[in-house]
């Protein structure tokens, strides 16, 4: 005997089906925003078949966990994945840039799946369309180093240093100085904690730009104890950074203090 | 009956003249003196045992560092340690001056004073490794450098067990009722060491706690220039709300732990959240590219969390660069929620 659904009956799988829509389109939702707001990254160098790929832009998104790969030689842009550990292929009319230098990917933007990546020695290692790709990690920027080839080397100091908001009052404070001050910042590339607070000092030079107050940066190797400048200057750990008026050494800054450059300089400034 | 105890009392660290002129009845300040000894001893004794036993593990890996473990398993040489440290300081403290209690406090003594010497000597020639040193009697609570846990273990045990050895009870009879108070309150103390990894104990046997400035945590010495403290590792904890981790990354517990600290460190309204690692910079990458955290891993010297957790992972909450709140294991992830408006 044949049995139909009744009123109620279809009315239970109406809601559940509303249900359904719902929970999908939220996990849709908080997809894409996973997907939202990759940053300039320059972790990476990228070799495709043996030679250094032209005109790169790697980004990347904490959020996703995942890294983005532009140049024109690649047909689509690339997602390292590294919850699924794989590489995906994206389209690029679903590649949205932002006025800020970030990137967002759109719904819908992974259209194909390329496989899995391999890790060894620090590098990824995958294959696009049969040819060998190596994401490495990039080596240390070594020595006395400019605002500019800081950057240069990873456009994401960049991208940060333009973020950071710079306290009016304090910055008055250091344009008013009339001594010759020099302040030198001991850094890594490798060290997480230097990519968050050494593009702050970026910004404050740009905005100390004609003050009496010139910055310096010096890359140490990521076993500091090493290099000779780290133990003639006595420096602990990274970053530090040292201010000089006069050629004399007043005052040093360390980690938390680097959190405001602009405050801490200008206290060190103040006490001298 | 006599007092075993007073019975026979015999001078023995004296001159051998005045040894024969006093066996039969030492100076009272001599007997003072050596009750003096014997409590503070006994006491420094049990201080030490007791930092020691919140954290059997530690002082194994300790007698392991140090070679001691090439009989017996370093536990096992860590709990016979603890017992016999735990059973002479309670000895002491209850006035039992008798060779065969002042002769093996002399040999603890004497081996306490000997492991931190050869650091400090090392230390001295440069061979000492750069590491937070929490050498010595006192276990992971204190933080002192190799000269430091030298001069302190010396100054803090070598008068007081002169001072017993002024008046040593040489007699052939034991005090039986003492001695077994103090075996059995040994006994029962290493018990409790045995079963201290699995007691709530981690804030009273870490220099983690509630209450605490983060940033005073540091390990390494600041004549060598190898200090590090978290102020260099995560300054982000001078202000706002944070929530952090320290963990073994390669450890089960952790890595499946990954999906749900994945969810936490993005959502809204919540601590931020950092782990801690003392992995090596390859585990760390392929920690990255294996489970795709999308939480900030910061490299920690080993030295620097050692003193922090007594098993991993363990968690602690910062607000405007304070500790509020310590937690064994990974972090009640919905109690945060809960609290958010």
């Amino acid at each position: 005997m044949d049995r139909y659904l009744g009123f109620h009956e279809i009315r239970h799988l109406g809601r559940m089906a509303l249900i359904a829509m719902l929970a999908l389109s939220t996990a849709g939702m908080l997809g894409a925003q996973a997907m939202q707001g990759f940053e300039p990254s320059g972790e990476f160098e990228v070799e495709l078949a043996g030679e250094e790929l032209e005109g790169l832009e790697l980004f990347h998104s904490d959020r996703a966990g995942a890294y983005l790969i532009m140049a024109p030689a690649l047909k689509s842009p690339l997602l390292v994945n590294t919850r699924s550990r794989s590489i995906e292929a994206v389209s690029l009319m679903k590649v949205s840039k932002n006025d800020d230098g970030t990137i967002d990917l759109l719904n819908g933007a992974v259209f194909d799946n390329l496989g899995p990546f391999q890790t060894r020695h620090q590098s990824l290692v995958f294959n696009v369309k049969g040819q060998q790709m190596t994401l490495k990690v990039k080596p240390a920027l070594l020595g006395n180093q400019k605002a500019q080839s800081l950057s240069e080397h990873n456009p994401g100091y960049l991208f940060k240093s333009a973020a950071y908001e710079l306290d009016g009052t304090q910055m008055e404070a250091l344009k008013a100085e009339k001594r010759d001050v020099s302040v030198k910042i001991f850094f890594g590339t490798w060290c997480p904690v230097c990519s968050r607070l050494v593009p702050k000092v970026m910004r404050l030079e740009e905005g100390l730009e004609g003050s009496k107050i010139n910055f310096e940066y010096y890359g140490l190797p990521r076993v500091m104890t090493d290099d000779p400048v780290t133990q003639e200057m006595g420096i602990k750990g990274v970053p530090t950074g040292i201010v000089y008026v006069g050629g004399k050494e007043i005052g040093r800054l360390t980690g938390r203090e680097l959190h405001k450059p602009e405050a801490a300089i200008q206290k060190v400034l103040s006490g001298a | 009956m006599s007092d075993p105890e007073t019975a026979s009392i015999q001078p023995t660290l004296s001159t051998p003249d005045a040894l024969s002129s006093e066996a039969d009845g030492p100076a009272s300040w001599r007997r003072i003196a050596a009750t003096v000894g014997c409590v503070v001893l006994g006491a420094v004794l049990l201080v030490a045992s007791w930092a020691k036993s919140l954290d059997p593990s530690s002082f194994a890996d300790l007698v392991t560092s140090e070679g001691l473990d090439f009989l017996l398993p370093a536990m096992a040489v860590a709990m016979i340690a603890l017992f016999l440290e735990w059973f002479l300081g309670f000895a002491l403290i209850l006035g039992v001056r008798h060779r065969w209690v002042f002769w093996p406090t002399a040999a603890l003594v004497a081996f306490f004073v000997f492991l931190t010497g050869r650091k400090y000597l090392a230390h001295l020639r440069g061979e000492a490794p750069v590491e937070g040193e929490s050498c010595g009697c006192f276990g992971n609570l204190v933080e002192r450098t190799p000269a430091e846990a030298f001069w302190q273990d010396f100054l803090l045990m070598v008068p007081a067990l002169l001072l017993i050895g002024l008046a040593i009870n040489t007699s052939r009879q034991l005090p039986w009722k003492r001695l077994a108070v103090a075996l059995v309150l040994g006994l029962g103390f290493t018990v409790f060491a045995w079963n201290a990894p699995s007691l709530p104990l981690d804030d009273l046997a870490t220099r983690l706690k509630p209450g605490i400035d983060p940033f005073g945590l540091c390990a390494g010495s600041a004549e060598d220039g190898s200090r590090v403290c978290l102020d260099a590792i995560l300054p982000e904890l001078a202000t706002g709300e944070h929530l952090v981790v320290m963990a073994d990354i390669q450890a089960e517990a952790f890595t499946t732990a990954i999906p749900d600290l994945n969810t936490f460190a993005w959502e809204e309204g919540v601590p931020a959240l950092w782990v801690l690692s003392s992995a090596t910079e390859e585990e760390l990458f392929e920690l990255r590219f294996g489970h795709g955290p999308t939480f900030e891993i910061r490299e920690t010297p080993s030295a620097v969390m050692a003193p922090l957790y007594r098993t991993l992972p363990r968690s602690f909450l910062v607000k405007d660069g304070t500790v509020v709140q310590t937690y064994s294991g990974l972090p009640p992830w919905d109690d945060f929620r809960k609290s958010q408006p």
